[in-house]
């Protein structure tokens, strides 16, 4: 069976969902130790002057020492994540993301997989900075649109084929994934989350998925292949189905007040 | 912090807070023994380079801080191979570490086995249990390696220092990267895909007892993200079980099918759908 010939026509909603990153043929690790190498350099000779300045043994060189410390944190944080951004930008001219089947053992899927692992080194650093909202940037450096005035929490999203606009919510544990295992063939296929779009807490967003405007999927609950969630309706369950309306006013009650 | 579940790493791990309050001292006690050799690896570091070398990069006296200064005394630097050597010492430092902490953690379980052999069944949640305390036991000495391996991004350490080095079974070409899986009474087979924040518990606690059951995941099988599976699942070959599903401890899976939903059950079509596309 060749399940490329049949890919459009083809109504993959029955399938279940996985979803791993695998290792690839690629040795990964060795460049992820290649950018620490790089990384842990470039402090060393920003900071040379600091380090030889605490022989002089002058006080205020040691008052500074905490100051200096969590300035370390942010120094390695932020080379560490541009320097992850240039290696995919790299990785990514040699080949270049594509939407569709692909198996697992071609080219495409396993420099998929090299990609995602690039960017999951540079991703893991931004989430545990100081500043929970600092990730929402750093994913701008790996290509995904994401919009203004949104909330990511602690939810895993793909750094490839996601597109999320702005006023969006996606809350805890929620996985927004825009690529499956199917059989020997992996699937990648573009999220798209439109305006005030929210996935609730624990919810999957499969590949393919798009949560059209003001439309929630509801906590723990998993939407299939290439789903349409209707604008302005709560979807519950797994597969995710229409529950309930919501009712939008259009005028907010700020401006009848001040008309009347 | 807002660190998304599928990256933080640490299998879970309970332990009863008065198994905590008692043998704190063994915990201690392990993070002072794991921690000496890296200890004087920091030690030899700083006297031979930060000591010796660094104050001679420079005459204190006249150090002017203009640009063109800088950049000079940047290419005059006598000995910067040092700065290309740092890197490499921190990471000699942190495998050790690691080396050296899972050997103590386990001669640490082993004499535990030695005083009392670990055994599935139901106990009752007392320290007058011994099963139940030396099962407690057993997770306080795996807490420091785990925090010590799942900290950092480089997660292809897990599966040799967590796993195959205490003895779970763990399959080659299996990919349990992003996952929490019970450090104990767990068997994986080869080629397993498991998906993010998937959770394998191998205990289970109602009430006042604690259920421990192993798990036995065969060949072939791939598992989606954010399915829970509790103690005594028996998982046979080339099953697929769909993201987001829950199934209740004892489930048994039969071979080539797709499973899904909560409760886990067999789904309609799943065998001429898996003979059609998972063959």
């Amino acid at each position: 069976m060749v399940l490329r010939e049949v890919e459009p026509s083809q109504n993959i909603s029955d399938f279940p969902l996985i979803s791993a990153n695998l290792p690839g043929k690629h040795r990964i690790h060795l460049l992820l130790l290649f950018e620490l190498w790089i990384t842990i350099i470039i402090m060393f000779f920003l900071n040379r002057g600091y380090y030889s300045s605490l022989f002089i043994q002058k006080t205020w060189t040691y008052l500074l020492l905490p100051l200096f410390i969590y300035g370390l944190f942010w120094q390695f944080f932020i080379i560490s994540i541009l320097l992850s951004g240039i290696v995919y930008h790299i990785v990514r001219l040699i080949e270049p993301p594509k939407e569709g089947f692909f198996e697992l053992s071609s080219r495409e899927a396993q420099f998929y997989f090299m990609r995602f692992w690039i960017c999951y080194y540079g991703l893991y650093i931004a989430r545990a900075m100081p500043l929970p909202w600092a990730d929402m940037y750093f994913y701008r450096i790996f290509g995904a649109h994401i919009g203004k005035n949104i909330v990511l929490y602690d939810s895993w999203i793909d750094p490839e084929y996601v597109d999320i606009e702005d006023n969006c919510m996606i809350s805890l544990n929620t996985q927004l994934i825009s690529h499956a295992i199917i059989g020997k063939y992996l699937y990648v296929k573009r999220v798209l989350v439109k305006k005030s779009g929210i996935a609730g807490g624990g919810a999957i967003v499969a590949p393919g998925t798009t949560i059209r405007e003001g439309a929630v999927l509801g906590g723990g609950s998993t939407s299939h292949f290439n789903q349409e969630l209707a604008p302005y309706c709560i979807h519950v369950g797994t597969p995710a189905k229409i529950a309930l309306p919501i009712k939008v006013e259009k005028t907010s009650k700020k401006k009848k007040m001040r008309k009347k | 912090m807002s660190s998304p579940t599928s990256t933080k790493l640490t299998p879970p791990n309970y332990l009863d807070p008065r198994v905590r309050r008692k043998y704190i001292w063994i915990y201690l006690f392990q993070v002072w023994i794991s921690l000496i050799p890296a200890s004087f690896l920091v030690l030899w570091f700083f006297y031979s380079w930060f000591i010796r070398i660094l104050p001679s990069f420079y005459n204190f006296n006249d150090v002017s801080w203009t640009l063109s200064n800088l950049v000079k005394k940047f290419w005059d630097y006598p000995n910067w191979a040092a700065g290309l050597i740092l890197p490499i010492l921190i990471a000699i430092i942190y495998i050790t570490s690691v080396i050296w902490s899972a050997i103590i953690t386990k001669l640490i379980i082993a004499t535990l086995n030695r005083i009392h052999a670990p055994s599935e069944g139901v106990f009752f949640r007392n320290l007058a249990d011994k099963d139940y305390l030396f099962w407690n036991l057993r997770n306080l000495s795996r807490i420091f390696l785990f925090w010590l391996i799942s900290s950092s991004p480089f997660i292809f350490l897990k599966k040799t220092f967590l796993y195959t080095f205490f003895g779970v079974p763990i399959g080659k070409k299996s990919v349990i990267n992003q996952t929490w899986i019970s450090p104990e009474f767990v068997e994986i087979g080869e080629n397993v895909i498991i998906g993010q924040s998937a959770a394998l518990y191998s205990y289970l606690i109602q009430g006042d007892k604690l259920l421990v059951a192993k798990i036995q995941i065969a060949d072939g099988v791939k598992i989606g993200p954010q399915t829970v599976l509790l103690p005594g699942t028996k998982v046979d070959e080339n099953v697929i079980v769909d993201g987001g599903s829950f199934a209740h401890p004892f489930t048994v899976m039969d071979s080539n099918s797709i499973y899904g939903g909560i409760p886990c059950e067999k789904l309609e079509n799943s065998e001429k759908i898996w003979l059609e596309f998972f063959k």
